[in-house]
């Protein structure tokens, strides 16, 4: 018999992927992220083509044995260009998650148990929040400059905001659990009790809002990509393929279909992961967290 | 007068079944206050629920038996159907006040809306008023117009109970009212629903783990146990020599001021869950006098019909206990 | 009542100033001295003096704030370098386009997203309600602009029955038929945001339908479509309402990509035109009236929610 923790490990594994087992459809989102995953992974393994690979002869051709989902003006292979775009897709969702969580957990737990700082942060956040958000990542363009890694801090600054709100009120509703006031009067330091008591709860609200705005992510680059101010024209990202092949979409609606069909796919997974794992939180969560999501 | 008949409730799902009411029967005359005793978890609330049409669908539901209202069957038809048929004589008022009502309506429109599904024709804000005076609250016509969070919880208890007069009802289900508020409150409240029972000639089914309560409101008691009836009975009697070893156990309990210094004596062990309730008497683990037939088979009850009666193999008379 | 309107208002002022300074600010926040940053590199002294003159850049900055925000009150957001015309006149050329755009989309999102989430949530745990969940939790995914251009394939160039560009005036030629041209931007821009309502008013009504005070009006007897209307929806639009304000700020953003899709002539596509030739003024001005815009609607769903729930106090 397994010793204590690989019982623990197997329960953990339980709680988080156990709804999936009567959920089909979250489970097929599961499954596409992982393709997707493994595509990102195993781009010049699974493409047949280089993404820039031009055939000037089989230009705009429609899918077939040769170019399984066509080619565009050019005559570069939309499947090849659609499996190296996933890597960009994933460097987008896992670049602006990362910023997010990294400047906005610190933001919101500062600001809840430093009321004095928390104020004037919370002030900012505000602020920042009355820009909508298209427009604050466009504006973050203009000063930085296009390329994709301009567009994951435009678009991470979005969610910072959002992030911070989310961890600023759950650690207000933790810092008065009485169970953290107990840890004060016994003289509990402010570190120890953000790494015993704030930080472990904030997981599962963090890992909720961390596939909303993988997902969301994926939108705002699309967008961004597609108006010519995120990743540059040369780099196979399936918003500059939206872009590209917008005046051929009634010669080609292949051009539109897969890329587009690609970051909806995306996009739903992940909302659909989401959902499951905010349905597993357990209710106290939920009704700290509530359900204001930002696009 | 509104008769249940082996009332049996259910909750869960096809494959998981509870049985949290079993076979529950008792009568509730015009007039007349029945006192619906029993712990957390007995199946007090679910009998009232199933008795008014409110069981929550689909988890839960009425596995037999039957309700009547003046001889009419109503049972498993919900309030609404109840309307359309013209039998709803039965009213009910919850534990809740504070959030009984809806929060963004004025109380005086919740209650017209009450009167107009019975009585299209009446003048209904009139009759409100009516009823606002009726159950004591000043200034009528004023409160008409307030909102539910402008009220205090006695008030809003009132403004239920109100609601619940609405249709003039034979029989009131009053689901611990009282529990949720101020003792000089609650004392204002069972003082009104006692008033109202008499002048409307009305039946009260009141339930209630408090036997306080009981003992000053009642005119008959039930207690339940486990999701079974145990004993049944006039209050006086049933206080005074109670014939099941459970309401024996509860009213020991109770502390009294002359034991001041004295230990209490609480009935050991616990309350069985829905599943864990084996075969027998529910109460047989605990009991003091339990003997093997207790254990198996369906107990009977004893005693005379409509008397005071428990279902216990070896009910307590009048004998001399520890 | 008066006091809290007074007190909200003040706040949307303070945020105003606040993101009014960001906005000031940003411009001197691109790398490189602002004024060869707007003229180019090809710009002549003379031209650099003027404009640095002119713009009052050899001023200190706070200064320079003041005469901005001041002339932003007036009107004077100053001049597009691209067009040289005063960028409050652009602005307002593109105005009845985006506002016309954002009012049609509020229509289909309410038209759409609000009874087919009551739907969902009465037939709750049926077929309907997990088909209908499903295609809201897609449609929530889907990029507006794919969306666009999917309808402009199918309905504009394959059937014809819109146009898939351009927007005449409704004061010109062809009057309210022209609202035609917005018809497919419209649908494309309410998609993604009919079904975020829609799952809101589905969850919103679920919660609301366990409150005891629905259990009352069951035990009423009243029927149980006047207990779903009456009752439960009336509740559950609370939440929805706050969410429109929010809500709109969504379609401010998503329109900068819609009007480039359709060629529209308004503020969001002036937005990204500038952008893309530097026209820096033009973009300082449209952001700050966007934010304002925003603000407004905010602190007017704020305000009316006290129509709307009682409950609220007014401190």
């Amino acid at each position: 018999m397994s010793g204590r923790s690989a019982r623990s490990q197997g329960s953990w594994l339980r709680t988080w992927l156990g709804p999936f087992a009567s959920r089909p459809l979250a489970s097929l989102g599961l499954l596409i992220l992982l393709v997707i995953i493994a595509f990102a992974i195993f781009a010049p393994w699974i493409a047949p083509y280089a993404p820039e690979h031009i055939e000037p002869v089989d230009r705009l051709d429609p899918p077939g044995a040769e170019h399984w989902l066509g080619t565009d003006h050019f005559g570069r292979d939309t499947f090849s260009r659609i499996v190296y775009g996933s890597r960009l897709a994933l460097l987008i969702g896992i670049g602006v998650v990362a910023f997010a969580m990294l400047t906005g957990v610190p933001i919101g737990i500062v600001s809840a148990l430093f009321p004095g700082a928390g104020r004037v942060l919370m002030r900012v956040v505000d602020v920042l929040m009355a820009f909508p958000s298209l427009l604050l990542a466009l504006g973050l363009i203009v000063i930085l400059g296009q390329g994709v890694f301009n567009a994951i801090l435009a678009i991470g600054v979005i969610y910072l905001t959002t992030t911070a709100r989310i961890v600023y009120g759950v650690a207000l509703r933790l810092r008065e659990e009485s169970y953290v006031e107990a840890a004060r009067s016994m003289g509990a330091g402010t570190v120890w009790m953000i790494r015993k008591h704030i930080l472990p709860n904030m997981i599962s609200p963090l890992l909720v809002q961390a596939s909303f705005v993988f997902a969301f992510a994926q939108l705002g680059a699309a967008a961004l990509d597609f108006l010519g101010l995120g990743a540059p024209p040369d780099v196979p990202s399936w918003g500059n393929m939206l872009a590209e092949s917008r005046i051929y979409i009634t010669r080609a609606p292949w051009l539109l279909l897969y890329p587009g069909l690609m970051i909806v796919l995306t996009a739903f997974s992940l909302n659909l992961v989401g959902d499951v794992l905010r349905d597993q939180m357990d209710p106290r969560f939920r009704e700290l967290v509530g359900n204001r999501q930002r696009r | 007068m509104l008769s249940i008949d082996g009332l049996c409730v259910s909750v869960g799902t096809p494959d998981r079944v509870l049985d949290i009411v079993r076979s529950v029967s008792f009568d509730i005359r015009a007039g007349e206050v029945l006192g619906l005793v029993g712990e957390s978890g007995c199946g007090k609330s679910m009998t009232s629920l199933a008795v008014m049409g409110l069981l929550p669908r689909p988890e839960a539901w009425i596995a037999s038996g039957t309700i009547s209202l003046d001889g009419v069957d109503i049972t498993g038809l919900d309030p609404h159907q109840r309307v359309r048929k013209r039998c709803a004589g039965v009213s009910m008022i919850f534990q809740e006040p504070m959030t009984s009502l809806n929060p963004v309506v004025a109380i005086g429109n919740q209650i017209v809306e009450a009167i107009r599904v019975h009585d299209p024709d009446v003048d209904a804000r009139l009759r409100a008023r009516d009823l606002l005076d009726m159950v004591r609250i000043p200034d009528a016509e004023l409160q008409l117009n307030a909102y539910p969070h402008e009220l205090s919880g006695g008030m809003r208890q009132r403004v239920m109970i109100a609601i619940a007069l609405a249709c003039r009802p034979r029989t009131l289900i009053a689901d611990e009212p009282t529990t949720a508020l101020d003792v000089t409150v609650q004392r204002q409240i069972l003082g009104l629903l006692r008033e109202l029972c008499a002048d409307l000639d009305m039946g009260v089914l009141f339930i209630t783990h408090d036997l306080g309560v009981v003992s000053q409101l009642a005119d008959r008691v039930a207690v339940m146990y486990a999701g079974a009836l145990v004993e049944t009975g006039g209050v006086e009697e049933l206080f005074r020599s109670p014939m099941h070893p459970y309401t024996f156990g509860l009213m020991a309990a109770v502390p009294r001021p002359a034991e001041r210094h004295q230990r209490l004596h609480p009935i050991a062990g616990r309350a069985p869950k829905p599943d864990e309730v084996g075969e027998g008497c529910p109460f047989a683990p605990r009991c003091f006098r339990a003997e093997a037939v207790c254990r198996s088979g369906e107990v009977p009850f004893d005693g005379e019909g409509s008397g005071h009666r428990a279902r216990c193999h070896f009910p307590l008379r009048d004998e001399v206990l520890p | 009542m008066w006091s809290y309107v007074f007190k909200r208002t003040g706040a949307a002022v303070a945020t105003l100033i606040a993101a009014s300074v960001i906005i000031f600010v940003f411009i001197h926040l691109i790398p490189g001295d602002p004024v060869y940053v707007m003229l180019g590199d090809e710009a002549t002294p003379q031209q650099v003096d003027a404009l640095r003159t002119r713009l009052g850049l050899d001023q200190p900055l706070l200064l320079q704030y003041f005469y901005w925000a001041v002339s932003a009150l007036r009107g004077d957001l100053g001049t597009s370098i691209f067009f040289g015309a005063p960028v409050l006149s652009i602005i307002a050329e593109g105005a009845e386009t985006s506002l016309l755009l954002a009012s049609i989309t509020m229509f289909w999102i309410v038209l759409f997203g609000v009874p087919i989430g009551v739907l969902a949530a009465v037939r709750q745990g049926s077929w309907i309600d997990q088909g209908l969940s499903g295609l809201a939790m897609l449609l929530a995914s889907v990029p507006t602009f794919w969306v666009g251009l999917y309808l402009i394939l199918v309905f504009a160039a394959g059937l014809g029955w819109f146009p898939s560009s351009g927007y005449p005036s409704i004061f010109e030629d062809g009057g309210l038929s022209n609202l035609r041209y917005l018809v497919l931007p419209s649908l494309a821009l309410a998609a993604p945001n009919a079904a975020l309502i829609l799952r809101l008013t589905r969850s919103s009504m679920l919660d609301v339908s366990r409150e005891d005070y629905v259990r009352t009006a069951r035990a009423k007897g009243i029927s149980p479509r006047r207990v779903v209307l009456g009752h439960i929806l009336r509740n559950a639009l609370l939440a929805v309402v706050s969410a429109f304000g929010f809500t709109f700020a969504a379609l401010i953003s998503e329109a900068v990509v819609t009007e480039t899709v359709f060629a529209l002539p308004g503020i969001g596509r002036t937005v990204v035109q500038s952008i893309l030739r530097r026209d820096y003024p033009v973009i300082q001005g449209v952001i700050l009236v966007i934010v304002c815009l925003y603000l407004v609607i905010n602190l007017l769903v704020d305000i009316s929610y006290r129509f709307l729930d009682p409950r609220v106090e007014f401190e």
